[in-house]
């Protein structure tokens, strides 16, 4: 009994507070491509040189590609791991579902390194293969090795989406197609994939637009995308304006990416109806143990081994006499940081993702649209943008605390606005109206009866901020108060250094505690079910 | 009950965020603020010792050298740093050139070889460093290595180079190519480096890396990233240094060094700063723990290092080096970086 | 003020017009989705509005749940203006219930939680919900969630739910659409003796004509985003003022005629007409109030004939050309081809063209 609701169609008082607010979230995640573009002009026509360079059109080029291939890849892994893991028998369910959204939590400046140093040519296990008569094995440098890399260490954005939309969804749907004699693939491809559609639109823009911005993993596997054009620009010849010019065409991208998921989300409005019942799951019989070889299988190479690598660091470095640097307040530091972060991200998310999905309009698809043209930006072009605003212009926010997540909020908005605002389209608005005819005024609806229908999705989007803003790395090195130290830039003190070992407790310890709040996410599904 | 959680929440984040904000005001009288761009774990010791010595207060914020002083060009007169320490002359340059180091008192100048500071006295080198040829244990026999970084041109490197053409030392050694042997010479080594084959890493650590397991046979890095790697991984570790001969463009020494801020509040702190870490103690400090070159008189090369005396470093005046405007065209032009 | 009790304009709406902005497409412009409605509904009694899908009435409930503002007219209740030029009552402060078509209980309460949703905190809130449920024949099920209840269940909790609010109004947007057919004329039933029996004012919206007429005191028939005709369900369906309501509630044939001074002459003969004017009218007639007999009539052959067990529908040409549809009782057997005579034995509605 699947109901389409219509929530386009109320005129009636939109709160003059949410449109504020909007505007107000909107002009904060603009930030940094006003201070892009004001670099820009003060380039001239030097600015008008770079763009029209052959070196820069190539970077676009390749960077598109790996940006298109990169997406790909994690829906590819994503959705059948969310469908395996969600409405399958596949055994241990819940430990996949968990295991399998943590390389997340994995800085791709490590999780890359970790790479290089298992599969390269002449890593461990190629170490391992020796006796096998094996000397070398193939370059995973260049292309291919960060799309794998990008690829494994991003597919959780697809699949926590598209398992939120996959437990959501009526699955009486599908029962009709069963009875209408379609078969289990043929149901899924006919039925459950155009329903999820928008929750792997969704991931895939954030895979994409990660990846856009990505500057650890592509320069550790020598792939010369746009990122490290621009990363070049800063560190060699310190030119902030080549550097403004090249990060304005990311901007760009991120802009014609979003616009991408704009038709691709199509005109989807729903919302599960109120008799969807719990899955009942499906038996797969003898596919159960491929299925667990290709779970296990992604799981082995983006998170075990990665982990694998890091404690191989730890226990050498151990075994050569070195001490193990206290990490507490690194590591408090950063939880606490990134819990803050995570609630301001959801709270900023909020009012923009009300207006996009119940008052639908050219100015709040303009206003959402708007605030993810900051994620496809490498972090240090964020930060030089807030350093420029508030060291000159609101010195007292200067290296505050408060600036800081701030600066995580411009950087991450658009991971919390996906899942805030799917999870509102699953919100029946046909309740808010009940309960405003019961007598509750607007705000009182939203809290009572909206907010907790929301919260599996603000929790998972909140969740997501918490994972990368734990791994975060240049803004906090340049914007954070002087003296805060985080798990992620000890990782880099010590690797700066080429001290591994220094590098490796940090490292676990931030994979540790970004599982928990994915753990506590996973947890709560099976509580509810 | 949520909503009223959901109340108490942001009331937690606000007051949090108030607290923190006010709780991090920057310097009075006896403060300094450090913006480094080298890491935590090399300079901290130096900083405490400092603070304890003179009871200035020191904050120290940490990150790459070149974000540090992109940072400071971004804050502009508001900047709350007084000193900046990086880790090659590059950046110091850059920031000398854009007027926002100011001069350093002659008697502080004074105290180093004037090759490792600015001739216009607004950076002074702390600590050397050299490049070297870091080679494969197993694959390459030191003796065999060539005497001059040009020889590795010759086809029987072909596909064994690995180097880090991004890296700020690198592109000041290719500077100093270019002013020892010239500009076609340095043009025509970077093709033929590349014609070999050379593998690009991000960093001098990934390099070092590369050459230990064997990836590569040899890489072009700064001297003193073995010693880390030998601290933790044994003596098993695959790779060890090849100093070039005299002279040669290949041993250039450079510098990690700092500069006094024009906007700086806390001048005469950053000078009391400064001569400290050219203090015997301090450069000690480097010569033992972080295995550099010291660069005051009289302190004792580390037992491991080849001794600068023995190095002979080409005569070549680090001033001369920092504008990288040049170099970086022909590394662009060369393909060397897109 | 009239006495409340028996207010004839308890809820009274005049000239709505709400018109709605599309964009995008081929289908930019305003669509006009309710166009000059009036209404007045008196208290205690319920209404059932009528109209086929896409006429406004969903959008007129709205209007005055308060979820949609009017572009012009007024919505008042028990005296109080709702909405107006320069009137607007949020809709939490009209005391208007919506029951929705899906229900829209809230999926993260219980039965008992859902249903105490609109009560203000109090010690009586346990015993109120209790024997809300009870009212609704739900005894024993406040700590269920929502999905695990019938669509029928569901139904019943929505409505104790807008009930418990103590509304001074209660709207119903299909109700019963999502019922299955067999429950729905028992569940149609149980309703209505809830609100007949707490004396609620409430307005039905439903496409079903069946269900119109069957349920409600009276029937308002609302078309092109016009309310044409209100009354009750007899007046409705045997004096329809206008040739739309006629066509939409039941079957109906329509004949054209000349009136004279008394009377209208048509293919079926001379029928008595109160129209005083002559010219050209039309005459409808419902299937039910013809006969076919051997012996009288005017002369007619069968053209076919539907058999429905319980009475069967012959249609029948006239020799004049006109065809007719005419309802009887099963007992007697017709054949195509068959010719008969055809005569009005009730009364025919007549139209001035």
């Amino acid at each position: 009994m699947a109901v389409i609701a219509l929530p386009g169609r109320r005129a009636v008082d939109i709160p003059i507070a949410v449109i504020g607010l909007a505007v107000l979230v909107a002009a904060a995640m603009l930030l940094p491509a006003a201070y892009l573009v004001m670099r820009v002009l003060g380039e001239g026509s030097a600015a008008w040189d770079t763009l029209s360079a052959t070196s820069t059109t190539d970077a676009v080029v390749r960077t598109s590609l790996l940006a298109s291939a990169v997406t790909g890849g994690a829906i590819a892994i994503a959705v059948p791991a969310a469908w395996l893991t969600v409405r399958t028998d596949l055994p241990l369910r819940p430990v996949w579902a968990v295991v399998l959204a943590l390389p997340l939590a994995f800085p791709s400046y490590v999780g890359a390194f970790a790479f290089v140093a298992a599969l390269g040519p002449r890593g461990m296990l190629q170490d391992l293969l020796s006796p096998l008569g094996v000397e070398r094995l193939p370059e995973i440098y260049g292309f291919w090795g960060a799309w794998l890399a990008l690829t494994l260490f991003t597919f959780p954005y697809v699949l926590l989406p598209v398992r939120a939309a996959l437990r959501g969804m009526d699955r009486s749907l599908e029962e009709a197609a069963r009875g209408l004699g379609k078969g289990s693939l043929s149901t899924f491809v006919r039925v459950t994939l155009p329903q999820l559609r928008p929750a792997i639109a969704a991931g895939g823009v954030l895979v994409a637009l990660y990846t856009l911005s990505d500057f650890g993993a592509v320069s550790i596997l020598r792939f010369d995308s746009l990122t490290r054009v621009i990363y070049l620009q800063y560190t060699a010849s310190l030119d902030r304006g080549a550097a403004a010019t090249l990060a304005l065409i990311l901007v760009a991208m991120a802009l014609l990416v979003v616009a991408v998921e704009g038709v691709t989300r199509g005109k989807a409005r729903y919302h599960a109806s109120v008799s969807h019942r719990p899955p009942e799951p499906v038996a797969l019989g003898a596919w159960r143990w491929p299925a667990v070889a290709f779970c296990g299988l992604v799981a082995l190479v983006a998170l075990v081994l990665p982990a694998s690598v890091i404690t191989f660091w730890l226990v050498r470095g151990l075994g050569e006499g070195e001490s193990l640097a206290v990490v507490r307040e690194a590591t408090l530091n950063s939880a606490y940081v990134s819990s803050l972060a995570a609630l301001a991200a959801v709270a900023a998310a909020l009012p923009v993702a009300i207006l996009a999905v119940r008052y639908r309009g050219p100015l709040s698809s303009a206003l959402e649209k708007v605030t993810y043209s900051g994620f496809a930006l490498p972090g240090i072009v964020i930060a030089l943008a807030l350093v420029f605003f508030f060291a000159n212009y609101v010195t007292f926010l200067y290296q505050t605390m408060a600036l800081l997540v701030f600066a995580y909020v411009v950087r991450f908005l658009p991971q919390a606005l996906g899942s805030t605002r799917s999870s509102l389209l699953q919100v029946n608005a046909n309740t808010e109206e009940a309960a405003r005819g019961l007598g509750y005024g607007p705000a009182r609806v939203f809290a009572r009866v909206t907010a907790p229908q929301m919260l599996p999705g603000l929790s998972a989007g909140a969740a997501l901020v918490f994972l990368t803003v734990m791994k975060e790395l240049p803004a906090t090195l340049i914007l954070s108060p002087i003296g805060f130290n985080t798990l992620a830039t000890e990782i880099w003190s010590a690797t700066t250094a080429s001290y591994f070992a220094r590098a490796a407790l940090p490292a676990l310890i931030l994979v540790a505690v970004s599982a928990i709040p994915m753990m506590l996410l996973v947890l709560r599904e099976r509580r509810v079910s | 009950m949520r909503p009223r959680v959901a109340v108490l929440a942001a009331a937690l984040v606000l007051t949090a965020l108030v607290a923190a904000s006010t709780a991090c005001s920057s310097g009075g009288k006896d403060s300094l603020i450090v913006y480094s761009g080298r890491s935590e774990d090399l300079v901290q010791p130096l900083i405490d010792q400092f603070e304890e010595d003179t009871g200035i207060d020191v904050q120290v914020k940490y990150g790459e050298t070149a974000e540090m002083a992109a940072t400071i060009l971004e804050e502009g007169s508001n900047s709350p740093a007084d000193v900046y320490y990086g880790q090659d002359a590059g950046a110091l340059g850059y920031l000398a050139q854009e007027g926002r180091l100011a001069e350093l008192p002659q008697g502080l100048l004074d105290r180093i070889d004037s090759r490792f500071r600015a001739r216009d006295g607004r950076w002074i080198g702390l600590s050397g460093r050299a490049r070297v040829v870091a080679y494969n244990v197993e694959n390459v026999d030191p003796a065999t290595l060539p005497s001059s970084i040009l020889d590795f041109t010759d086809e029987e490197w072909d596909g064994r180079i690995g180097w880090a053409p991004t890296n700020g030392s690198f592109q000041a050694f290719v500077t100093a190519l270019r002013l020892i042997e010239g500009e076609d010479a340095a043009r025509a080594w970077l093709e033929a480096i590349k014609a070999n084959g050379a593998k690009d890493y991000p960093n001098n650590t990934a390099a070092l890396e590369a050459a230990a397991n064997g990836e590569v046979d040899v890489v072009f890095v700064n001297h003193y990233y073995l010693y880390p790697a030998l601290a933790e991984q044994g003596d098993g570790f695959g790779a060890r240094n090849h100093y070039t001969g005299p002279g040669d463009a290949g041993s250039l020494v450079n510098v990690a060094g700092a500069g006094i801020l024009d906007s700086a509040d806390n001048r005469e702190n950053a000078e009391r700063f400064l001569e400290h870490m050219l203090s015997e103690d301090a450069q000690q400090y480097f010569a033992d723990e972080t295995f550099e070159y010291p660069l005051i008189e009289g302190i004792e090369t580390h037992p491991d290092l080849l001794p600068l005396s023995e190095l002979e470093p080409p005569d070549i005046d680090l001033s001369d080096i920092s504008d990288l405007n040049g170099t970086l065209d022909l590394l662009r032009e060369t393909g060397v970086l897109p | 003020m009239s006495d409340a009790r028996t207010d004839p304009a308890f809820l009274r709406c005049q000239g709505l017009v709400k018109r709605f902005a599309r964009t995008g497409g081929r289908l930019a412009g305003a669509v006009t989705a309710v166009d000059g409605a009036d209404l007045t509904v008196a208290r205690g009694r319920t209404l059932a509005l009528l109209g086929p899908s896409g006429c406004g009435k969903t959008t007129l409930l709205r209007l005055i749940a308060g979820f949609e503002a009017p572009d012009a007219g007024v919505v008042e209740l028990g005296g109080r203006r709702l909405a107006g030029p320069g009137t607007w009552l949020a809709p939490q402060k009209r005391r208007v219930g919506l029951v929705f078509q899906d229900y829209a209980l809230f999926p993260h309460l219980n039965v008992e939680s859902n249903v105490a949703f609109g009560l203000a905190n109090g010690r009586k809130r346990k015993q109120h919900v209790a024997s809300l449920l009870s009212l609704v024949g739900l005894e024993g099920l406040g700590s269920r969630m929502p999905y695990e209840l019938s669509g029928g269940q569901q139904q019943r909790v929505a409505l104790a739910r807008t009930l418990a609010a103590e509304p001074e109004l209660v709207l119903l947007d299909e109700p019963f659409s999502n019922l299955d057919p067999g429950m729905r004329a028992r569940v149609r039933a149980e309703v209505r003796t809830i609100i007949e029996s707490l004396g609620t004012t409430a307005i039905f919206v439903t496409h079903d004509q069946e269900e119109a007429l069957s349920l409600a005191a009276e029937v308002a028939v609302m078309l092109d985003g016009k309310v044409l005709q209100t009354g009750g369900p007899r007046e409705m369906y045997e004096r329809p003022t206008d040739r739309r309501v006629a066509e939409f509630l039941g079957d109906a044939n329509f004949l054209s005629g000349q009136a004279r001074d008394g009377y209208v002459e048509c293919e079926l003969g001379r029928i008595p007409s109160p129209l005083t004017e002559a010219g050209a009218v039309e005459v409808m007639v419902r299937p039910e109030n013809l006969a076919l007999s051997a012996e009288t009539g005017e002369p007619a052959e069968i053209v076919s004939v539907e058999y429905y067990g319980h009475d069967q529908a012959v249609t029948v040409r006239l020799s004049g050309g006109a065809t007719l549809r005419v309802r009887l009782m099963a007992g007697e057997e017709f054949s195509p081809g068959q010719s008969l005579g055809l005569s009005l034995r009730g009364e025919a509605v007549i139209f001035p063209r």
